[in-house]
């Protein structure tokens, strides 16, 4: 799958390992081993059950890990450099210039002492020369009309806002400085159906008339089938599986991916029972040897529970970590 | 309906809200339930759908007496409660139990999980005797799936995952054994695979102890599994109900049919074109004359605008609302 040459790759993530080391405990291996790579204008979602390591891979690669956490290994190219290896100011204007990110939750971290507009303008100014109030209020009114917020509604606090707008207020900063590369960590959880529906059908516009990448975090499989081109599966920290889109849903290849889809609700066949996934995902401080799924999976043998398998590639792009595959 | 468990009839829920301007003479209302009547059959689950906003929340709270109704009736077990007195409301809360819209939320992290449990019993004072107190909560955990009990009777909230959370919480409402459980978005905030695992243990409460239940949510992808019946929602009043199946595989309202088109089928094959309203649900201050969805609605005629149209029958026991679709089934 790693054509290296592939001109299109805008985002090449190696073997990204990340730690947590909470003062007094043991080191939790929050990631461990994960590659993948996104292209121009493609929409990569990121899947997995809460506490997979997620929202971790994502501050990982954008260096913005809380206190404790730590890139063990791995590289992350963007653009011919490795953002691991660049100094904090480098770094600094790669964020949100480059790379932008939509926090999980974020749309109720708004400030509730200053307005909408304020607080797009103020990141605004973090990253452009311009001080010129015109400049900015002409930029302001553009992030905001982009998202489908009207141009009156500027001035107004983020309680005036409902919980739909405001989640299209953030994307209006995250796109403020004209990013290649947005990360979205699930920016529809909190949000009733039609309004996701409204922001996904946001994203997708972006995403075509300014050919952003996304990589779309959540853990709604639906919402990954009607948005993405290609899909990251993580379980415990692992990558399980990593194929297109359309692989991934109907050739899975591996049985955290099969019992994921059994228990994700599908409209179209009503009156089907669902099957949750026994057991809870594995402690990471460290987590057991072997197949870190072991424990939960349906067709686990004996080998599973003695030697962590590899990543072993199926075919163009598709990859899955299971001892099933390999043989 | 002799097996009727919970029916609510032409019930009206007002807020007064401030009014605006200087020279406002007239009180505004939010009207939050606007003649809304169902019934809940025993054991039955009757799935409540509809946007943010529609009133979901309103009317389990009017159902429940924390909100009084302003206009309607509400009849539990066959009997009135919409007037009752608050010790009449304290017996009929005893029967039926609500779980809240967060499960981050709705427990107090400073107690055990044992306390939480328990303080229903202790709120009704039910329990007989501390050994009973004891039994009581260990059957209500474990009923909610959280075995061994002991392993969680001292623990406190944080130290739970969302799922197990989520278990506490319906261990505290099932620890009265009430006939009716009013369910506000139980799944909303959970991950998928704790979803499945809750869902399958509200279906198997039904089975097993013939609880009724009343499921709100504003995700019509969850409702397929367990639901007898979708009673949809919008602006405060009902819009479509009937049996799932027929709700979901021959919808009728046009804003049913967008409902439906919005939720993502997980699977890309099954991509389609989706309805997609714009706007939010409109401000329920000021109700549109006619028929309240027209101004959001894809296919609404100059007659909509007009007049307000009633639940008729589009098919067995399967009801809408809406000027275009009445009179095809009497034909
Ligand atoms: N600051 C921290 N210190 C120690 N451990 C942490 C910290 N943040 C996260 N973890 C642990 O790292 C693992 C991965 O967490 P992460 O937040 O990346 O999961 P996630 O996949 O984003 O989950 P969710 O779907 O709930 O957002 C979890 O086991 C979590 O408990
Ligand atoms: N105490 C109150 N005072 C004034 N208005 C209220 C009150 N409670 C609810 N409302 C309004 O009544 C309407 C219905 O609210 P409700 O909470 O019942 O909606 P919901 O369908 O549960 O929404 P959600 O899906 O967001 O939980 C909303 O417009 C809301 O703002
Ligand atoms: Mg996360
Ligand atoms: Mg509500």
């Amino acid at each position: 799958m790693a054509v290296l040459n592939d001109k299109n790759v805008i985002l090449d993530v190696r073997n990204l390992s990340i730690d947590y080391r909470p003062l007094d405990q043991a080191p939790v291996q929050a990631v461990r081993n994960v590659s993948f790579q996104l292209r121009q204008g493609e929409v990569m979602g990121l899947v997995g059950e809460s506490g997979c390591g997620k929202t971790t891979l994502m501050l990982g690669l954008m260096r913005l890990l809380p206190a404790g956490g730590r890139i063990v290994t791995g590289q992350v190219n963007f653009m011919g450099r490795d953002l691991m290896q660049l100094s904090e100011p480098e770094m600094n204007g790669v964020r949100w210039k480059n790379i932008s990110m939509i926090f999980q939750g974020a749309m109720n971290a708004l400030n509730p002492v200053h307005t909408v507009g304020d607080q797009i303008a103020e990141a605004l100014l973090l990253h452009t020369p311009t001080r010129e109030k015109a400049v900015l209020d002409a930029r302001v009114l553009e992030l905001l009309d982009l998202v489908g917020i009207a141009a009156s509604r500027k001035d107004q606090y983020p309680h005036q806002y409902s919980g739909g707008m405001r989640q299209r207020a953030m994307i209006a900063m995250a796109l403020a400085c004209n990013p290649q590369v947005v990360i979205a960590d699930e920016p529809t959880t909190a949000l009733d159906v039609m309004i996701q529906a409204q922001i996904l059908e946001l994203l997708s516009n972006l995403r075509r008339e300014l050919g952003l990448a996304i990589i779309f975090v959540t853990h709604d499989l639906g919402v990954v089938a009607e948005m993405c081109d290609a899909v990251l599966v993580m379980y415990g920290g692992v990558t399980a599986e990593l194929a297109d889109v359309d692989t991934i849903y109907n050739e899975p290849a591996h049985p955290y991916t099969q019992e994921l889809l059994r228990a994700f609700p599908d409209l179209t066949r009503p009156g089907e029972k669902l099957t949750a996934i026994p057991g809870y995902p594995p402690r990471l401080d460290p987590p057991p040897p072997g197949c870190r799924f072991a424990p939960r999976c349906p067709k686990v043998f004996e080998r599973c529970t003695q030697e962590e398998p590899m990543l072993h590639e199926l075919g163009d792009g598709h990859v899955a970590s299971c001892h099933l595959v390999t043989t | 309906m002799s097996d009727s468990v919970l029916e609510a009839r032409h019930l009206r829920k007002l807020f007064p809200v401030a009014s605006g301007g200087l020279f406002r003479r007239r009180p505004l209302f939010v009207h939050a339930i606007d003649d809304v009547s169902f019934t809940l059959g025993k054991a039955e689950v009757l799935a409540v759908v509809g946007e943010s906003g529609c009133g979901k929340s309103t009317l389990a709270l009017t159902l429940l007496g924390l909100e009084r109704a302003t206009s309607g009736q509400i009849c539990f077990d066959g009997q009135d409660i919409t007037h009752a007195s608050r010790v009449q409301l304290n017996e009929m809360r005893r029967h039926v139990q609500m779980i809240f819209q967060d499960p981050y939320e709705s427990l107090n992290p400073t107690m055990t999980i044992g306390e939480i449990v328990a303080e229903p019993l202790d709120v009704h004072g039910l329990a007989a005797s501390r050994a009973d107190r004891e039994a009581r909560v260990i059957a209500a955990l474990e009923d909610a799936g959280l075995k061994p009990a002991a392993n969680y009777l001292n623990r406190l909230p944080h130290e739970l995952s969302g799922g197990q959370r989520q278990r506490v919480v319906i261990a505290g409402a099932l620890v009265l054994e009430p006939q009716v459980l009013l369910a506000d978005e139980p799944v909303s905030m959970l991950d998928v695979s704790i979803r499945a695992e809750i869902l399958n243990l509200l279906a198997e409460l039904r089975q097993t102890r013939g609880i009724s239940i009343l499921f709100i949510t504003h995700d019509l992808g969850t409702v397929g599994y367990f639901a007898d019946r979708i009673a949809v929602m919008y602006l405060g009043r009902i819009v479509e109900i009937g049996a799932t199946l027929d709700v979901l595989q021959n919808p009728q309202h046009p804003y049913t049919k967008a409902l439906l088109s919005v939720v993502p089928a997980p699977n890309p094959r099954l991509r389609r074109q989706r309805i997609i309203l714009q706007g939010e649900t409109p401000n329920p201050i000021a109700i549109p004359a006619g028929c309240r969805f027209h101004p959001r609605c894809p296919v609404a005629e100059a007659r909509c605008r007009e007049r307000d149209p009633v639940l008729v029958d589009v098919g067995i026991g399967h009801e809408a609302a809406c000027l275009l679709v009445e009179g095809i089934w009497d034909s």
